[in-house]
């Protein structure tokens, strides 16, 4: 029972972390267009992804992936908020980056010594193909300006006896 | 002269015969050796201390007064715990067995022992059901791995095996018990919904509720959930489950992730 | 003066140098605008450079910022450093000022809170050249 309860701690605090670190980001950058949450659900299969993917993998008491996928309009809001005219895809993938780094940095932070946050990946959907993505996903659906991001979650507990193989390794 | 039928091989891998009608099991390890961590819903507890490795699983199944479906999820179970396993049946014991199944229909000792002894060879035919509430017969022919018997072994006579057979008491002795033919019963589906709901209901909010859903999930294989049109989950779905295997691996995953036994009114 | 902005975000680099650019506010006043885009040509500008404020991401391939702090601090001792980062905690703002911060921001930024901190920022540098004086 006691890693019954172990695990379930776990989730809830990686899962609230990550939600609330999302929220604050969005709700920092432009304070009257704070994001809404859709109610979430599950995914079996291959994991939903839009058009750039800001990744981190998570190894701990659980294991797997967080991702932030994001439609291109979106991330031409924040590069517009950032002053930033160009939007190229190189324009696009840093600023995808810059999640990546909000989300696995203060995730770092946060779990501290206890977890391995991998080095964030910012990957388009041509990218995403090649990772071998969690089965089970819990996906959180974002809106923010009339556009809708996800933020996902893959995880297994760590104490399964099934494949302890890094969940992200590249396919190739 | 050796005229028993020694039957398919025993192996670890749990079969796919999991509770068909004449297996008959024992248990695989000492009930002193169970695990410490093991859960088990009741009816299992149940079946699994009633195994002797003397009776078969319907006659086991009736006994908990558990229909087809039910019986199979029970010896599916304790497969997958590697609690039990199938014992080889002599020919006489697999006679009898076929005694505890099948039809209503009235037939002579000589096609019974006959029935009894092609069955695992000739090619899959199943009764007809007599009526609609009728059993079918299970077709333990692609299941049970049947090595073929020689005639020698039987003690039969060179020629088809469409003569009657020689009845060799001494192995065979059938007793003939009042078969209890089970009514067919429709298929128990599992709502997904009502399921979810007891989930969330017991989590101290929603978002722990709705993570807890999302914990039992990921121990259930996708592909079991994709072959069931499964591919994505909303909290408000009203899915429900038909296939046995299915609900066993939700049912698992829901004991070994939230301690829970499957609450009964997700059976619909 | 002369400001070092180091970002591997080109997105933050650019954000940065257009607030301070812009016609609407003077951070003290600038000259030149250098751009390192990870810890280690930080370190190579502000060597040759010598700039008199440098912004600093933490978290950068190669050299990260603390990293780069600590050399740029045995160059310039009272080197004039604002960090700005995505790592939101106390912690991480008690050791980059360890490290010889003078002050911390964090990711997202808006332009006023980024040529604010600035602003603080020049006047650290002033006070320094005046006590050199």
């Amino acid at each position: 029972m006691r890693s019954v309860m172990n695990e379930r701690y776990a989730f809830d605090r990686q899962f609230k972390l990550f939600k609330g670190i999302t929220f604050d980001y969005f709700a920092k950058l432009v304070p009257e267009e704070t994001p809404a949450m859709d109610e979430p659900y599950l995914v079996f299969g291959r994991p939903e992804v839009l058009d750039y993917t800001s990744l981190v993998e998570i190894d701990g008491e659980c294991r797997g992936c967080l991702y932030l996928t994001s439609p291109v309009p979106m991330l031409e809001d924040l590069l517009a908020i950032n002053g930033e005219p160009d939007v190229s895809r190189r324009t696009l993938l840093d600023m995808c980056r810059e999640l990546s780094n909000v989300l696995s940095g203060n995730a770092s932070q946060a779990f501290g010594g206890h977890w391995e946050i991998s080095v964030p990946k910012t990957l388009d959907a041509h990218d995403v193909e090649h990772l071998n993505l969690p089965d089970s996903t819990f996906v959180m659906p974002l809106r923010w300006r009339e556009q809708r991001a996800l933020l996902v979650v893959g995880l297994t507990p760590n104490n399964d006896s099934t494949s302890r193989s890094r969940l992200l390794g590249d396919a190739a | 002269m050796n005229r028993t039928a020694e039957s398919h091989s025993s192996s670890k891998a749990p079969s796919q015969t999991f509770g068909e009608d004449t297996v008959v099991y024992r248990l695989a390890r000492d009930l002193s050796d169970l695990p410490e961590d093991l859960v088990l819903r009741n009816v299992e507890w149940g079946v699994l201390l009633a195994i002797t490795g003397e009776h078969t699983a319907v006659q086991i199944g009736n006994a908990f007064g558990l229909d087809e479906r039910a019986r199979r999820e029970v010896f599916l179970c304790l497969e997958q715990h590697d609690l039990v396993e199938e014992r080889p049946l002599s020919f006489g014991e697999y006679l009898r067995a076929q005694a505890t199944i099948g039809g209503q229909q009235p037939r002579s000792l000589s096609s019974f022992l006959q029935a009894g002894v092609t069955m695992p060879h000739s090619a899959p035919k199943r009764e007809a059901p007599e009526s609609a509430a009728s059993e079918v017969v299970p077709d333990i022919r692609e299941t049970a791995e049947w090595q073929t018997p020689t005639r020698d072994q039987l003690g039969l006579p060179g020629e088809g095996l469409t003569r009657p057979v020689q009845t060799r008491t001494e192995q065979a002795k059938v007793t003939f018990t009042p078969l209890h033919v089970p009514t067919s019963e429709p298929a128990r589906r599992l709502s997904l919904k009502v399921l979810m709901r007891h989930i969330l209901d017991r989590a101290p909010d929603v978002n722990s509720g709705q993570l807890d859903v999302y914990r039992v999930f990921i121990r259930v294989d996708t592909k079991l959930l994709k072959r069931n049109g499964i591919d994505t989950l909303r909290f408000e779905d009203d899915r429900l489950v038909e296939d046995p295997e299915l609900q066993q691996a939700i049912t698992r995953s829901l004991q070994r992730t939230l301690g829970l036994s499957m609450p009964s009114d997700v059976f619909v | 003066m002369k400001l070092l902005i180091v970002d591997d975000s080109l997105v933050v680099r650019n954000a940065i140098d257009r607030a301070v650019q812009s016609g609407d506010v003077h951070v003290g006043e600038l000259t030149n605008v250098h751009r390192a885009e990870n810890g280690a040509r930080a370190v190579e500008l502000f060597a040759s450079e010598r700039p008199d404020m440098v912004t600093m991401d933490l978290t950068m391939p190669e050299l990260d910022g603390l990293g780069a702090i600590r050399r740029i601090r045995e160059i310039e001792p009272d080197a004039s450093i604002l960090v700005i980062s995505a790592l939101n905690s106390h912690k991480t703002a008690l050791e980059a000022i360890k490290n010889g911060a003078c002050g911390f921001l964090t990711k997202p930024f808006t332009e006023i809170e980024v040529v604010d901190a600035l602003k603080k920022l020049a006047s650290h540098a002033r006070l320094r050249t005046v006590a050199r004086a």
